[in-house]
């Protein structure tokens, strides 16, 4: 049974790097839960934007925090941001599971070059979260971004859940900047076009 | 027309230019109404998707599960190793140790002897190979009718070279094992 230790006043007024002292030296959980309620959204949002599926976003969450705790005495130097090290092991753990995804559902798709393995997700799977209230634009908004190629979808999430420079996610993603803004640039074409079809499509169901 | 014009049309968009370079963007969107329809364009569609992505908070239960693996895993770094691993690790280090102590008692017989040896034999002998200078050993032939004369390093008239039959000469081609300075092996084949 975990311990109360629901964040104080004073909590919430410490920095990520102090917190994180505070948690490794003295085991202090206050300052844990402080680190995760701070940051969660962030990561969670991230992951669940790139797999579309509460319980894998679930399950890659915990991974991700078992990662953090268990590693944080030996591969986390307290120089850099701890936040940025924990989102690179998040969006690690993200991009490995779309990898085993895309191996598995490519068994199925060799005939189709175009074949994304987002588009074969049905609908259901991704409004997992309804009961969070998600309106109907965000669901839709959600639903284009997924069906962008994975390397366009990842720039954009890691842009607006991250507030990534375009240097931190060519850097974390191991491309050129040029690249980074290139795939940057043809996501915000493709949603476009998403969103004039999504028009079209709105004007002749009220003809 | 502008240089690297996409990169800078997208960076501008994300609000990444400095204001050196807005300034240039911005004037070559004064001069060009296509880049400015494409820029406004772009925008659109950046400040519509970017308005609409809400953060998701994880589930509570989530949370929960994750702030109890932190508690379980800290408790378990923390706490004192069980009694068994502990007595296995006693063990372990006084084995380590006695073998320490032995190799070292042993080199230092060994070493300590054996100087003490040459010290007081090598004014006695002095003419004599120092390998060739064991009481202890005797020669002996084996079964290829091969006389051996080992030494350890101390001296033994008996095992002069001047003492060995005249038939007999010296081993042209020696084992690659073997160690000339502490072994003579002799042949009586024709």
């Amino acid at each position: 049974m975990v311990t109360n230790t629901k964040p104080t006043t004073s909590y919430t007024q410490i920095d990520d790097d102090q917190l994180v002292k505070m948690f490794r030296r003295n085991n202090d959980q206050v300052a844990f839960r402080t680190l995760l309620e701070r940051h969660q959204s962030k990561i969670y949002s991230y992951i669940y934007s790139m797999v579309g599926n509460g319980d894998v976003a679930n399950d890659i969450f915990q991974d991700t925090f078992t990662k953090v705790i268990t590693k944080m005495d030996d591969t986390y130097n307290e120089q850099g941001k701890w936040i940025a090290w924990v989102m690179r092991i998040a969006h690690n753990a993200t991009i490995d599971h779309l990898r085993k995804q895309k191996r598995f559902v490519d068994v199925n798709a060799k005939d189709d070059p175009d074949f994304d393995f987002y588009e074969r997700i049905p609908d259901t799977e991704l409004s997992a979260q309804e009961d969070l209230e998600q309106g109907e634009s965000h669901k839709s908004l959600m639903k284009h971004v997924a069906s962008l190629p994975s390397e366009q979808r990842e720039v954009v999430m890691l842009r607006h859940y991250y507030e990534m420079s375009f240097k931190e996610i060519a850097d974390l993603t191991g491309v050129s900047i040029n690249t980074a803004l290139g795939r940057m640039r043809y996501a915000l074409i493709n949603l476009r076009k998403m969103f004039e079809q999504e028009n079209a499509n709105e004007i002749n169901v009220t003809e | 027309m502008l240089p690297n014009k996409d990169e800078l049309v997208i960076r501008y968009v994300m609000q990444e230019l400095d204001p050196s370079e807005k300034v240039i963007v911005e004037k070559a969107m004064g001069e060009d109404e296509n880049l400015l329809i494409e820029v406004e364009s772009l925008r659109s569609t950046y400040m519509r998707y970017a308005s609409g992505l809400e953060k998701v908070n994880a589930p509570d239960s989530v949370l929960e599960h994750v702030l109890q693996s932190a508690e379980e895993i800290q408790m378990k770094a923390k706490s004192p190793a069980p009694v068994r691993y502990l007595v296995f690790r006693r063990i372990s280090y006084a084995a380590a140790a006695t073998v320490i102590l032995s190799a070292g008692f042993s080199w230092y017989a060994a070493t300590g002897s054996a100087d003490s040896h040459t010290t007081t034999e090598s004014l006695e002998f002095s003419l004599t190979p120092i390998d060739l200078q064991s009481p202890s050993n005797t020669p002996w032939v084996d079964n290829q009718n091969i006389l051996h004369i080992n030494s350890a390093g101390f001296g033994s008239v008996a095992t002069a070279p001047d003492s060995i039959p005249v038939r007999l000469r010296p081993v042209e081609d020696v084992i690659g094992t073997s160690r000339p300075a502490r072994q003579l092996q002799l042949t009586g084949s024709q």
